[in-house]
């Protein structure tokens, strides 16, 4: 399967044949890709599963005389971030596996470094597979907070004329609680701040498994400044008080760690092209 | 699986693109309604009362008229938004700028403004007299500011029989003492036979600067000084009501009209009884205006007022605390209404109430027994009356 996706990618010109660059990214993709759809499928159902019943059990104790949280801290409370937490662990930790599988066993890795397609494809390939992977499971969670919101005020509006139900409600908690303004920022510093995440997650854990298998010992070390800046942003941006969150600091720490990204790529393709197993 | 990234990348996209989209454009679904609670609103005609509401992230600016209400939100990132405070007496950080101290002994204040340092005011005391008990109203009644300048007078009793003095405070300069620029006697105070003068504060319109005197705990002696000459003044003396209480409001209209506001109670409904004094070279006492709150009950601390004379009508704009209804337990339940009062000739024409979605935020407070603030919460802010 793996060579019949490079196949398609080749075309004939004279005695040599090459495969179009973007083809064979794109080829590689979905060759990619379809290591992680059963594995998303999974962890999408689950999590959308996961968090209903976790909602509709905080939920289901509110009576006309109970004190009534607002949604995104019943949310919070109900515990449906851990959930959205532990998928994208589970999606790291795959991702993970599907760099040092190719290793291991078949050691697909030298078919992929026979291939007659730049190796910066090889990289690119499975870099978009594991960002796509995380933004289809953060779509996912955005469908759950949806239904969420639709089963919490499904259920407090039946008691007291609905007179616990806040008008808006979805919007005011989308802004509000930090969580959601982590994964659908609604202004361009969460925007940025949202997507250097993304970009940090994913070209650093490939960088950190690739230094350990090029046996290049820097790349732990900066791997680790890379984590403990990402940890500082997550913080920052999740912050429960937001007069306390620097703007300052948001932006040097996002231009840090996006510079870091850069550096990650280009070093990253650097070790592909030697081999990364040596 | 040829094809397979194609249609989820689409998916994912689409289900974030579109949820973007749409709670971005959920920011204008609060509600704005205008309902008539007294009067016909065609006393409103000519009158356009804008404000805002929001928290800290989002601020929905809203603009009433006799149509009714239009309104747009913004959405912040981070501290972008700053609270205006709210005319503000009981406090110690009087509008965040100012910082006033009474020393121990009470025979002088230290003045602290922000961005200009300290200056302390030598206010003089009493021969005689009871001491602990000469200073009447807060000590920040005593400050007004003309442009850059400040001016201070320490708010008296009957019981202080001194010489009391309106000082320029000496911020930005190099001299350490306050000059002094006018000066009452009250030497023949008796608090004894509720006789004499008490300074209830300062304020200024203009160029002008507005002592306000009770006489015999019953007249109130306005007094209009020229800040740049104080021995021009002139002076309305209105005669004795019970409801001109110690502690007022003052707004000044940017027509030069200042409004003095009195709160008294009858028949346990609160009572705003409004003095309104245009103050040119010589000043001119307009009107009496007495506002019944019917509902509900307005805190300087807590609430929002602002008012304004439009074409010879008077305009209340006010958020008040619905405390009329029964809270049962839950006595730390905040409802708060917005509420716009047209008076003319000392009457209300118009009562209209604004229905808007704040107090939705404290709906944990309903039935909790906790107490305590949510971290997000919306209030009234920046009110104009045009």
């Amino acid at each position: 399967m793996l060579c019949d996706a490079y196949t398609m990618g080749m075309v004939q010109l004279g005695e040599v044949e090459f495969v179009k660059p973007w083809l064979s990214v794109y080829r590689l993709m979905n060759d990619q890709f379809s290591r992680w759809f059963n594995l998303n499928l999974t962890i999408c159902t689950v999590m959308l599963n996961a968090t209903n019943i976790l909602v509709r059990m905080e939920v289901s104790d509110y009576t006309s005389f109970t004190a009534h949280e607002r949604f995104e801290d019943l949310y919070t409370s109900s515990g449906s971030i851990w959930v959205y937490v532990v998928a994208v662990m589970i999606a790291c930790g795959f991702f993970i596996y599907t760099i040092y599988s190719d290793y291991w066993g078949s050691k697909a890795i030298y078919t992929y470094m026979t291939l007659p397609v730049r190796r910066e494809a090889i990289y690119a390939s499975k870099l978009i597979a594991f960002m796509l992977s995380l933004i289809f499971i953060t779509a996912f969670q955005l469908i759950s907070i949806r239904v969420g919101h639709s089963i919490y005020a499904h259920h407090i509006d039946r008691y007291a004329d609905g007179m616990y139900l806040m008008n808006n409600g979805l919007f005011l908690a989308v802004i509000r609680s930090s969580f959601m303004r982590l994964i659908l920022p609604l202004s361009w510093i969460g925007f940025m701040c949202t997507l250097t995440i993304l970009l940090v997650l994913s070209t650093g854990i490939y960088y950190a498994v690739l230094c350990e298998r090029a046996d290049r010992r820097y790349g732990a070390i900066v791997s680790a400044v890379a984590g403990i800046a990402l940890f500082d942003l997550v913080r920052q941006v999740t912050r429960e008080d937001v007069l306390d969150i620097s703007l300052v600091r948001l932006i040097f720490v996002c231009v840090l760690l996006l510079s870091l990204s850069g550096y990650f790529i280009i070093h990253s393709i650097y070790l592909v092209r030697r081999g990364a197993n040596v | 699986m040829r094809h397979g990234i194609a249609p989820i990348a689409i998916l994912a996209i689409l289900v974030i693109g579109y949820s973007a989209v749409d709670l971005y454009a959920a920011k204008d679904e609060a509600r704005f309604e205008l309902v008539d609670r007294y009067g016909d609103r065609s006393a409103m005609e000519g009158i356009t009362v804008r404000g805002t509401l929001g928290d800290i992230l989002h601020r929905s600016e809203f603009e009433i008229s006799m149509d009714g209400v239009r309104h747009h939100t913004e959405l912040f990132d981070h501290h972008e938004y700053e609270l205006s405070t709210p005319i503000n007496r009981f406090d110690y950080g009087y509008s965040g700028q100012y910082w006033v101290r009474r020393n121990q002994l009470g025979r002088w204040v230290e003045i602290w403004k922000r961005g200009w340092g300290e200056v302390t005011v030598y206010t003089g005391f009493s021969v005689g007299g009871n001491k602990g008990r000469e200073y009447g109203n807060p000590f920040e009644y005593g400050l007004a500011s003309v442009g850059e300048k400040d001016y201070y007078v320490a708010p008296t009793s009957l019981h202080f029989t001194g010489i009391a003095a309106i000082f320029e405070l000496p911020f930005g300069t190099n001299r350490e003492v306050a000059r002094q620029l006018a000066t009452i006697s009250m030497a023949d105070n008796d608090a004894e036979r509720s006789k004499g003068l008490e300074i209830l504060g300062l304020e200024a319109v203009g160029d002008r600067l507005i002592l306000v005197l009770k006489e015999d705990r019953t007249n109130l002696i306005i007094r209009s000084y020229d800040s740049t000459n104080v021995e021009r003044f002139s002076e309305e003396v209105l005669s004795g009501t019970e409801e001109y209480v110690d502690q007022y409001e003052a707004i000044v209209d940017d027509d030069g009209t200042l409004h003095l506001i009195f709160e008294s109670s009858a028949n346990d409904q609160q009572v705003l009884t409004i003095l309104s004094l245009y103050v040119g070279d010589d000043m001119t006492h307009m009107e009496d205006a007495r506002l019944v709150i019917e509902e509900g009950h307005w805190h300087s601390r807590d609430h929002q007022l602002t008012l304004r004379r439009v074409d010879g009508k008077l305009v209340v704009v006010m958020t008040l605390d619905d405390r009329n209804e029964d809270t049962g337990p839950t006595w730390f339940r905040e409802q708060t209404r917005f509420m716009i009062d047209v008076l003319q000739d000392g009457e209300v024409r118009y009562r209209g109430e604004l229905l808007a979605d704040q107090n939705d935020d404290f709906i944990y407070m309903l039935n909790s027994r906790e107490g305590g603030y949510p971290v997000y919460y919306r209030t009234f802010d920046n009110l104009s009356i045009e």
